[in-house]
C-alpha cells in the first residue's frame, strides 16, 4: 500500500453489511478517522432500518466559512438530515430501499463512506475556482490539527497549499527531509514532469507565511518542532476531471507523510533485526571448538570405541 | 499533538489472536474488523525499487491474493508473536488501512496470553512507541479483559460481581481450551490447564457423525455443513441417555432437517439432524466419545485448577467462572457446567463432614457460571470496555515515561483495581 485509502473503511463495511442483512437490527458503531475526526453509525428511536451517519471534525467552524454546508447538500442531496448533536454533519441512510434497490445502494456505498473528503473539500473546491477565474482571494487556513493548520494562497501566479507539520520526535524530522527530497529527484523524471513541486523547510517559517497571522510559534524553540511543506500546483491539478483525486491526495497527505515515516522506521528495523540474526550466527561460527572432543556415532547409534 | 488531546480520541483496542485478529476503536460493542492473522508478501528478490516493504496484503486479502510470487505468512504461532518483522508491518496496516488512525493522536490497547515472556512486551512496547510514536500503551492479559467483559451481564450484577478481578476464565476458541485462573488481576500461572478440545473438534467430530449416516450431502462441503450445524442447532443437554430416549419417543419433535442447493450438480440435497445436537458440545463433558487420549471432562478440570490454587483465593475462583471464546456459546453450557462443578464440590464437602463424623461443618460454596451474550468476542469487548474508563490512562505507559527510561516499563503492566471495585 503506496497511497492511502480516502474512503473510511468501516463507514463502507457496517453499510454493507446493515444493507445486506436478513434483519435490520439496532446499531451504534462509532470510531474516528486521521486528524482527529470521530464517527458514530447508529439507528434512533427504534427505527430499525434508517442508519443516520455523523461525523464531527476540529475545524468545522472555518470550514462552515468556505461553504461547507453547501458543498455537503450538493453530494448528498435529500440523504441530508438534521444534524445530530455534537457532530457536524448527519447523513440519513434508507437501508429497506437500498436492500431492494441495486443501484442506490452502490450510491449510498460509494458516496457516504468518502464523508470526510466531503466536508473537508470546500476550502480547496473555492480557491480552485478562484484562481482559474484569476480572481485574487485572501489566504486560506485551515486549523484543520489542534496546532497544525493548511494554508492555501496564491503567489506569483501560482497556486500554494502549505502544510504545517509539527513532528513529536526529532528524529523524524531527519527521516521527512530525506522523504520529501526524494520528491524534489522524482521530478527530474521527465514522465513525472507534471508533478507539483514540494519544498520543505524545517524550524523556519516559508517566506510566504510572511504576512499571514499563523498559530505557530515565532521563537527558534519552538519552531524546532513544526516543519512546512508547500505544494505548488498546475492548473492541469485543478480543472474538473483531476480536481476530486487532487482534493483526496491533499487531505491525505499529512497522514501519507507519517505513513511512510513510520513504514521507512519498521523497515529499517526489519534490516536491524536481520542483520543481528547474522551477527549471532558469525559469532557461533567463530567459536573455539578445538578443545572439545564430540562423541561420535554411526548411522545406527553405535559408538566407536577406542582399543 | 499534546497528550491531552490524545485522550480524548478514541482508544484503539487490537486483540492478535493467533487464527484472527479482531481489531477497533473503543466503546463499542463488537470489533470494527475481525480479520485472519495472515499477511502476504512479495518475494523480496523480485522486485528491487525501493518499496518492497510496503508490498504487502493483510486479513481477508493476504488470502485472496495469495498467488504467483506473493507468500502467506502467519506472524502469530500458539498465541505469541513468532515473527517480528511481519508483526510490525500487519500493525502499519492495521492502523493505516483499517483503522484510519495517526497512531501518535490514539491510545493503544493490545493483548497477550497468559504467560508471554516479559521480553515479547518489551519487543512490543519498543515497536509501538518507536515506530508508530503512540501516546500511550497498555499490554492487558487476555484472560483478564474476559473477566471484565462479564461485568455487565445480568447474572454477574445480580451476584455484585461487576468490578470483581478475581474468578476461572474458561477460554474456549477454535484450537484449544484454556482454564486460567485470575486473582486480583493476577494470573496465577503454575495453575493453568489447557484442553486438546475446542471448536475444530467438535466440527470434526458432528462430520464423521454424519458423513456415516447420511449419504447425501455432497463430500466438498460435508466440513461446512458440519460447521453450520454446530454453530445452529448445537445445544448442551441435561442428561445425555435420557436425552436418547427422548429422540426415540417423539423423533417428529426432535428431528431437524437441513438442505441446500448443490451448485456442481444442480440438484437440491437434505439431511436429517439427529443426535448430534446434543452429542457435539457433550464432547466437552464426556471427551471420551471423541477420543481416547484425553478423557478429563471439563467440569472436573476446572475443579482441579481451582483446587491447585492457593486456598484463600479458591471461594472467590469458584464464585465468578466465566466463559469466553465461540466455542462457549452452545445455549445452556453454563448450565450444566455450573451444575456439574457444584456437584463435585458438594461431593467434597459431604466427605469432608463424614470423615469429621459431622464435628466440621464447612461453609457451602458457592459456584457460579456466568454467561453473557459478548462472550464471543469476550476479550476484545473486555478491553474496549477497560479502555474507556478514565482509569485506563492512569494505568497506561505514556510515551514520556517510555522515553524517558526505556522498553523496560512495559515488563510489569499496573493492574485495574482498587478504584473500579465499587
Amino acid at each position: 500500500m503506496i497511497f492511502l485509502e480516502a474512503e473510511n473503511q468501516i463507514i463502507r463495511e457496517t453499510l454493507e453489511k446493515r444493507i445486506t442483512a436478513e434483519k435490520f437490527e439496532l446499531c451504534d458503531v462509532s470510531g474516528a478517522d486521521f486528524d482527529g475526526a470521530t464517527f458514530r453509525l447508529v439507528t434512533v428511536d427504534d427505527k430499525k432500518s434508517e442508519l443516520l451517519v455523523s461525523m464531527k471534525l476540529n475545524c468545522d467552524e472555518q470550514l462552515k466559512k468556505y461553504g461547507m454546508d453547501d458543498v455537503v447538500k450538493k453530494a448528498y442531496g435529500s440523504w441530508v438530515a438534521p444534524t445530530q448533536e455534537g457532530f457536524s454533519v448527519t447523513i440519513k441512510v434508507d437501508l429497506e430501499a437500498a436492500s431492494l434497490d441495486e443501484k442506490l445502494k452502490e450510491e449510498y456505498l460509494t458516496k457516504v463512506p468518502l464523508i470526510k473528503r466531503y466536508l473537508m473539500m470546500s476550502p480547496f473546491a473555492t480557491a480552485f475556482d478562484k484562481f482559474a477565474a484569476s480572481e485574487n482571494f485572501e489566504p486560506i487556513t485551515i486549523p484543520y490539527r489542534p496546532e497544525e493548520n493548511i494554508y492555501i494562497l496564491t503567489f506569483e501566479k501560482s497556486l500554494t497549499v502549505m502544510f504545517s507539520i509539527k513532528f513529536s520526535d526529532p528524529d523524524d524530522v531527519v527521516l521527512a527531509r530525506i522523504f520529501l527530497s526524494e520528491f524534489k529527484d522524482a521530478r527530474r523524471d521527465r514522465a513525472l514532469g507534471n508533478a507539483p513541486s514540494v519544498n520543505f523547510t524545517h524550524a523556519a517559517k516559508p517566506l510566504e507565511l510572511k504576512n499571514i497571522k499563523s498559530s505557530e510559534p515565532d521563537d527558534p524553540k519552538g519552531l524546532s518542532e513544526f516543519g512546512f511543506v508547500s505544494l505548488t500546483l498546475f492548473t492541469s491539478h485543478m480543472n474538473e476531471k483531476n480536481r476530486e483525486g487532487t482534493i483526496d491526495k491533499l487531505l491525505t497527505f499529512r497522514n501519507y507523510l507519517h505513513y511512510h515515516l513510520k513504514c521507512t522506521k519498521a523497515y529499517m528495523h526489519i534490516r536491524m533485526r536481520d542483520r543481528f540474526a547474522k551477527l549471532l550466527e558469525n559469532l557461533e561460527a567463530s567459536k573455539d571448538n578445538s578443545g572439545i572432543v564430540k562423541e561420535r556415532k554411526t548411522a545406527t547409534g553405535r559408538r566407536f570405541v577406542e582399543k | 499533538m499534546s497528550r491531552n488531546n490524545a485522550r480524548s480520541n478514541p482508544v484503539v483496542v487490537i486483540d492478535n489472536g493467533t487464527g484472527f485478529t479482531k481489531m477497533g476503536y473503543a466503546g463499542n460493542l463488537e470489533p470494527n474488523y475481525i480479520v485472519p492473522t495472515t499477511l502476504c508478501a512479495a518475494d523480496s528478490k523480485s522486485t528491487d525499487k525501493g518499496i518492497e516493504d510496503l508490498d504487502f496484503h493483510i486479513g481477508f486479502e493476504a488470502l485472496n491474493k495469495a498467488v504467483g510470487n506473493y507468500q502467506i505468512n502467519y506472524p502469530m504461532k500458539h498465541g505469541l508473536v513468532d515473527n517480528w518483522n511481519n508483526m510490525e508491518r500487519y500493525w502499519e496496516q492495521c492502523l493505516f488501512k483499517y483503522l484510519r488512525c495517526e497512531p501518535e493522536d490514539h491510545y493503544v490497547l493490545l493483548t497477550e496470553p497468559p504467560l508471554n515472556p516479559p521480553e515479547n512486551r518489551e519487543y512490543t512496547a519498543e515497536i509501538m512507541f518507536e515506530t508508530f510514536n503512540v501516546s500511550g500503551l497498555y499490554i492487558a492479559v487476555q484472560a483478564v479483559l474476559a473477566l471484565a467483559a462479564s461485568w455487565n451481564s445480568k447474572k454477574a450484577l445480580e451476584l455484585k460481581l461487576g468490578g470483581t478481578m478475581s474468578g476461572t476464565v474458561i477460554d474456549s476458541g477454535d484450537g484449544v481450551t484454556h482454564v486460567i485462573p485470575v486473582s486480583d488481576g493476577y494470573v496465577i500461572g503454575s495453575s493453568i490447564k489447557h484442553i486438546p478440545l475446542a471448536g475444530r473438534d467438535i466440527t470434526q467430530f458432528i462430520q464423521n457423525f454424519v458423513r456415516e449416516r447420511e449419504k447425501n450431502i455432497p463430500p466438498e462441503e460435508s466440513l461446512l455443513v458440519a460447521q453450520r450445524i454446530k454453530e445452529k442447532y448445537c445445544y448442551v443437554c441435561a442428561d445425555p441417555a435420557k436425552e436418547f430416549g427422548k429422540y426415540d419417543q417423539d423423533p417428529k419433535k426432535y428431528l431437524k432437517s437441513y438442505g441446500q442447493h448443490n451448485k456442481r450438480t444442480g440438484k437440491d440435497w437434505k439431511v436429517d439432524i439427529a443426535y448430534e445436537q446434543f452429542l457435539g458440545p457433550e464432547l466437552f463433558f464426556n471427551p471420551e466419545i471423541f477420543s481416547p487420549d484425553f478423557t478429563v471432562p471439563l467440569p472436573d478440570v476446572v475443579d482441579s485448577v481451582i483446587q491447585s490454587c492457593p486456598i484463600d483465593a479458591r471461594r472467590s475462583l469458584y464464585r465468578n467462572i466465566v466463559l469466553s471464546g465461540g466455542s462457549t456459546m452452545f445455549s445452556h453450557f453454563g448450565r450444566r457446567l455450573n451444575r456439574d462443578i457444584k456437584s463435585k464440590v458438594d461431593q467434597r464437602l459431604d466427605k469432608s463432614m463424614q470423615l469429621s463424623k459431622d464435628k466440621v461443618r464447612p461453609k457451602e460454596i458457592e459456584v457460579n457460571v456466568i454467561t453473557h451474550p459478548t462472550q464471543r468476542y469476550a476479550v476484545w469487548f473486555g478491553g474496549s470496555m477497560l479502555a474507556t474508563m478514565p482509569e485506563f490512562f492512569k494505568v497506561c505507559h505514556t510515551k514520556a515515561e517510555y522515553d524517558e527510561i526505556g522498553p523496560s516499563i512495559a515488563r510489569h503492566s499496573r493492574i485495574f483495581g482498587g478504584g473500579v471495585a465499587n
